[in-house]
C-alpha cells in the first residue's frame, strides 16, 4: 500500500467511525433495516466480534505465558545433564545436596523411598535449577 | 506475605482468566516462575523443586488428568507460601525446617481449590442450582476437578443448606457441612438400612437424588424426610450429598438437636 493511499483508507475509516459514532441508536437500527439486516444479529455479531478483541487484549500475558512454557519444556527436554549415572551414586548426591542446607524449595512425599527414576529425575532438575556442586558431573 | 505471593485470584486476574476452561495451569505455573514436567513418579504423586524464584512442579504423568491438575495446585500453593523452606517427608525422619504453625499441607490444598475453583468462577454457576452429585458432577466436568473437591466446593457456596458426607464399610470417614447446616446436625456413626448410601455398600445401584427419612442419617428425626444423592466412588466408598429442600424444616430438627 502506497502512502497516499493509506491516507485516503485512513480518511475513510475516520469518517465512518464519526458516523457511527455521532448516530443515534434508532438511525443506526434504522440503516441496518433499510440494508435488509436484522439489528438484533447485528448488535449480537458486534459484541461477540468486541468481545473476542477484548478477551484477546486481557490473556496477551497468558498467551506469553503459553508459549513461554512450550519453549521452556523444549529447551529442559534438550538439556544435557551432568549427573552420575549409577543409581547408588545418584541416591547419595541427592543426599548430600539436601544434607548441605542449600537454599531449595523442596516438596517430597517419601525420599527414603524414591525410586532410582524418581532421584535421576530430581538431580536432573536440581542440576538445571544450579543446585549441584560443580564436581559431581561425573561418574563415582 | 512475602513479595513473591500472589493470590489465586490475583494469579487468574494478572492472566485475563475468567472463564473456567481458560484456567490453563501449565501456563499460570509458568508465569510463577514453576515449570510443569509431567513424568512417572513413583515414590509421590507430585514434587516441587525450587531455587531462588524458579522451580520445577513434576506430576506424575500416569496419574489421572484431574488428579494432575490438583497436584499442579497443591505445589503452587507450596511455591507461593513456602518458598524457601524444605520438607523431606521419610517413613524413618521427618527432615522439616522453616515451616510455621500453621499446617502447610492444608493451605497447599486450600490454595489448590481457590486456583481450580475460584470463587467468582463458581459462585454464579451455583446460584439456585440443586445441591446434587449431578450439579456436582456437571460442575466438576465444566472446570475439570474432583467430584469430591466440586462437592464440597458446591455445599460452601450453594444456594441451599447441604452436607457431603463420605460413608465407608465402617461408618462415616468424614463429613463438612454447608454454612447454613446448623452445628447441632450430628450425622449416626453409621446410617441405617433406610440410607441409600446403605443399600450401595452393599452392592445396590445408585438412585440418583431421593427423600429418604432424615432419621437415617440423624439420631431422633425420623419424622423429617431429607434429599440424598449418594454414589460409589471407590471400591469401598460411597460419597453423599444431604440436601435439605426445607429450611423451616432443618430449622426445627436444629431446634429438635438443641433440645434433646
Amino acid at each position: 500500500m502506497t502512502k497516499d493511499s493509506g491516507t485516503r483508507l485512513d480518511r475513510i475509516l475516520d469518517a465512518i467511525e464519526q458516523s457511527i459514532t455521532t448516530a443515534t441508536n434508532q438511525e443506526l437500527r434504522d440503516d441496518i433495516q433499510a440494508e435488509g439486516g436484522d439489528p438484533a444479529g447485528v448488535e449480537h455479531n458486534v459484541r461477540s466480534v468486541l468481545g473476542g478483541v477484548l478477551r484477546d487484549h486481557r490473556q496477551e500475558k497468558l498467551r506469553a505465558a503459553q508459549a513461554g512454557y512450550r519453549d521452556a519444556v523444549a529447551r529442559f527436554q534438550e538439556r544435557s545433564t551432568r549427573i552420575p549415572s549409577g543409581p547408588a551414586a545418584q541416591r547419595a548426591l541427592l543426599a548430600r545436596v539436601v544434607a548441605s542446607g542449600s537454599q531449595m524449595t523442596a516438596q517430597f512425599r517419601d525420599l527414603d523411598h524414591l525410586s532410582s527414576e524418581d532421584i535421576a529425575s530430581a538431580l536432573q532438575q536440581l542440576d538445571a535449577l544450579g543446585l549441584l556442586p560443580d564436581n559431581d558431573g561425573e561418574d563415582e | 506475605m512475602t513479595g513473591h505471593y500472589r493470590s489465586p485470584e490475583r494469579l487468574l486476574a494478572d492472566l485475563g482468566i475468567a472463564d473456567p476452561a481458560d484456567i490453563d495451569l501449565d501456563a499460570i505455573a509458568f508465569d510463577c516462575g514453576a515449570l510443569v514436567v509431567r513424568d512417572t513418579l513413583r515414590g509421590c504423586e507430585a514434587r516441587l523443586l525450587g531455587a531462588g524464584s524458579q522451580a520445577f512442579i513434576t506430576v506424575n504423568a500416569a496419574a489421572n488428568p484431574r488428579r494432575q491438575r490438583f497436584s499442579i495446585g497443591h505445589e503452587l500453593g507450596h511455591w507461593m507460601h513456602d518458598r524457601g523452606a524444605a520438607s523431606f517427608r521419610c517413613t524413618k525422619r521427618d527432615f522439616i525446617r522453616n515451616w510455621d504453625q500453621v499446617s502447610p499441607e492444608q493451605r497447599a490444598n486450600r490454595y489448590a481449590a481457590d486456583l481450580l475453583l475460584p470463587k467468582s468462577m463458581f459462585l454464579p454457576r451455583v446460584r439456585q442450582q440443586p445441591m446434587t452429585l449431578t450439579t456436582a458432577s456437571d460442575l466438576a466436568d465444566l472446570f475439570v476437578t474432583s467430584l469430591t473437591s466440586t462437592a464440597i466446593h458446591l455445599i460452601e457456596y450453594g444456594s441451599f443448606p447441604a452436607m457431603v458426607v463420605l460413608v465407608g464399610p465402617n461408618g462415616i470417614r468424614w463429613r463438612k457441612r454447608g454454612p447454613d447446616v446448623p452445628p447441632q446436625i450430628w450425622l449416626r456413626e453409621r446410617t441405617t438400612s433406610d440410607s441409600v448410601a446403605f443399600d450401595l455398600l452393599r452392592g445396590g445401584t445408585a438412585p440418583g437424588p431421593t427423600d429418604v427419612s432424615a432419621g437415617a442419617w440423624i439420631e431422633g428425626a425420623d419424622r423429617f424426610v431429607i434429599c440424598e444423592d449418594s454414589r460409589r466412588v471407590t471400591e469401598e466408598d460411597v460419597l453423599t450429598i444431604l440436601w435439605w429442600k426445607d429450611e423451616a424444616q432443618l430449622l426445627a430438627l436444629g431446634e429438635s438437636s438443641e433440645d434433646t
